[in-house]
């Protein structure tokens, strides 16, 4: 049975493939450890931004930026649920507007809780590496956001 | 820079149109604003054309003008093509009113046109919609709908705007657009027919977003002095066209002052009036509601006041200042590069007293607000022109 599982899984290799959006997040190289995502600082005037910048949007000075870790948990600012898919998605899926408390504001895929009516302005949510779309069959690996359930997730960053 | 006019517009209407091609749309538009202006076409000096997703939607790239053009009869001409995500249309006609502002030319020809409806791949139109953001984004599901979705129930929580509210909007401009023969939604909608649609992105229905539509539009451009030689027209002057991308703010589009606001402001200083002059606006309600919020950054109002323009009736045909009488972006359609073209046709239309049952009262003043794309959580592109008789 083990053998012709995986004779059956070599004739389907395209799947297991994985593309991943490049430079937004840094992925775990070791068990054990946490996922981030990769943001900019402004050595300058402290700004940060996500996605990262090579120079810094309010000094507009030759200072390149320079890269920092971001905070895993941050705060849901608004949300809605995709009836219709764009192509490489499959609809219904949740999205979401993410504050950190570094400051940076963007769009995020959300996950973790099917249901819209679980969403709530102010809750707080957590970072999640995962498959967020199909791109030519390939599965592609990139961030999403989720509630964070009580008693779980802890308190380390 | 000199003073400019409008002499001439024309559109092929929005709609569906999946056996036309960008030049079958194009030309029908290029020869109604020829025939409008009512001067020959070796009059045109100098072309601007607007695409911005033909090359994702249809295949053709780099020389969609010239493609166009030559379909035309019209080659043999300085061509410029422009892209600016929604604000594609306004972009080609910002270049032409340079060229003939400056003194470089005295006839300029601005066209927009856009191909956006895929039968049976909605999903692939979405997508092509989309890449008006950076491909990060694009790629990762993000869609127009959700963004103003997400937009509008932040706002409904901090002012207290209603579902009606929303509604109302849509009630409004489709009431327009159904008497709008250019309008791809020609249907007057009730607010239980708007809220009774099937849910695209929470909290926006189906009749709240714009559907997939083609369109073309074009213009002809020429200065006051040569408009008083070549025509009878009545020329509808420009103004000024102001135009800036966002300015990095940290909550980027949540922040104030915004960009709309920002380039409105210019633009009501270089026209010399106020937000109280104007007697008619065609703005960029991408998701209809959206305009509660545009009322409110454009300065028809102040923070929070929107609803109270539409519960009121002030930006009805008949209230003291009528927005989006064409239907605008989400029922008069909005195929990108085309949209801009139709905006600043409905304010010409009105400004001659053109408009046939969607006239406003003696209208000296416009405002056109085009706007689109996402770059760090706020417009790509926005763009605010004033017109005037």
């Amino acid at each position: 049975m083990a053998n012709s599982r995986s004779s059956e899984a070599e004739c389907q290799p395209a799947k297991k493939e994985t593309r991943v959006l490049e430079g937004l997040f840094h992925l775990p190289a070791s068990p054990g450890e946490q996922p981030y995502l990769i943001g900019s600082k402004c050595s300058v005037c402290g700004l940060v931004v996500f996605p990262k910048r090579t120079f810094c949007p309010v000094c507009e000075i030759d200072k390149p930026m320079d890269e920092v870790p971001l905070s895993r948990k941050g705060k849901l600012v608004s949300y809605t649920c995709a009836r219709v898919p764009s192509e490489g998605m499959t609809a219904p899926y949740l999205m979401g507007t993410i504050d950190l408390p570094e400051g940076p504001r963007f769009i995020s895929l959300i996950a973790g809780e099917q249901d819209i009516n679980a969403l709530k302005i102010g809750m707080e949510v957590e970072l999640l590496i995962d498959k967020i779309a199909e791109e030519e069959g390939h599965d592609l690996i990139g961030y999403k956001f989720q509630p964070v359930k009580k008693g779980q997730g802890g308190d380390h960053k | 820079m000199r003073d400019t006019a409008i002499i001439g517009v024309g559109l092929h209407p929005f709609g569906k149109y999946p056996e036309k091609g960008l030049r079958d749309l194009s030309r029908v538009a290029i020869w109604e604003a020829i025939k409008d202006a009512g001067i020959s076409a070796k009059n045109i000096q100098v072309v601007y054309v607007g695409n911005a997703l033909g090359g994702l939607i249809t295949g053709q790239e780099a020389v969609r003008g010239q493609v166009i053009l030559e379909d035309c009869g019209l080659g043999g001409r300085p061509v410029v093509n422009t892209e600016n995500a929604c604000g594609t249309g306004l972009a080609a006609v910002r270049g032409a009113w340079l060229e003939v502002a400056s003194g470089m030319y005295d006839v300029a020809l601005a066209v927009g046109v856009e191909k956006m409806f895929i039968p049976h791949n909605t999903a692939k139109s979405i997508r092509a919609l989309a890449t008006c953001s950076e491909i990060e984004l694009s790629r990762s599901g993000f869609q127009y709908v959700t963004y103003y979705a997400m937009r509008l129930r932040a706002y409904m929580e901090q002012y207290g705007a209603t579902l009606t509210d929303l509604a109302n909007v849509v009630v409004k401009n489709s009431y327009n657009g159904s008497i709008n023969p250019y309008a791809h939604r020609r249907t007057a909608f009730t607010a239980e027919e708007v809220l009774n649609s099937r849910m695209v992105a929470d909290p926006l229905t189906l009749y709240m977003c714009p559907a997939m539509a083609d369109g073309a539009g074009a213009a002809i451009i020429c200065s006051m002095d040569m408009a008083k030689k070549l025509t009878s027209r009545l020329p509808v002057k420009i103004d000024c066209c102001t135009f800036r991308a966002a300015k990095f703010s940290p909550h980027g589009e949540y922040d104030d002052p915004h960009t709309f606001t920002l380039c409105a402001q210019e633009a009501y200083e270089k026209a010399g009036i106020g937000p109280e002059d104007l007697d008619v606006a065609e703005v960029a309600d991408a998701a209809i509601p959206m305009e509660l919020i545009l009322y409110e950054r454009l300065l028809f109002c102040g923070k929070g006041e929107g609803p109270k323009l539409i519960r009121d009736g002030t930006t009805r045909i008949d209230g003291s200042l009528p927005v989006n009488t064409s239907g605008g972006f989400g029922i008069r359609g909005h195929p990108l590069g085309a949209t801009g073209l139709a905006e600043i046709a409905e304010v010409v239309w009105q400004l001659r007293g053109e408009a046939g049952p969607r006239q406003v009262a003696n209208p000296k003043v416009a405002m056109v607000h085009d706007s689109g794309g996402v770059v760090g959580y706020d417009t790509a592109a926005c763009y605010v022109s004033i017109f005037s008789k």
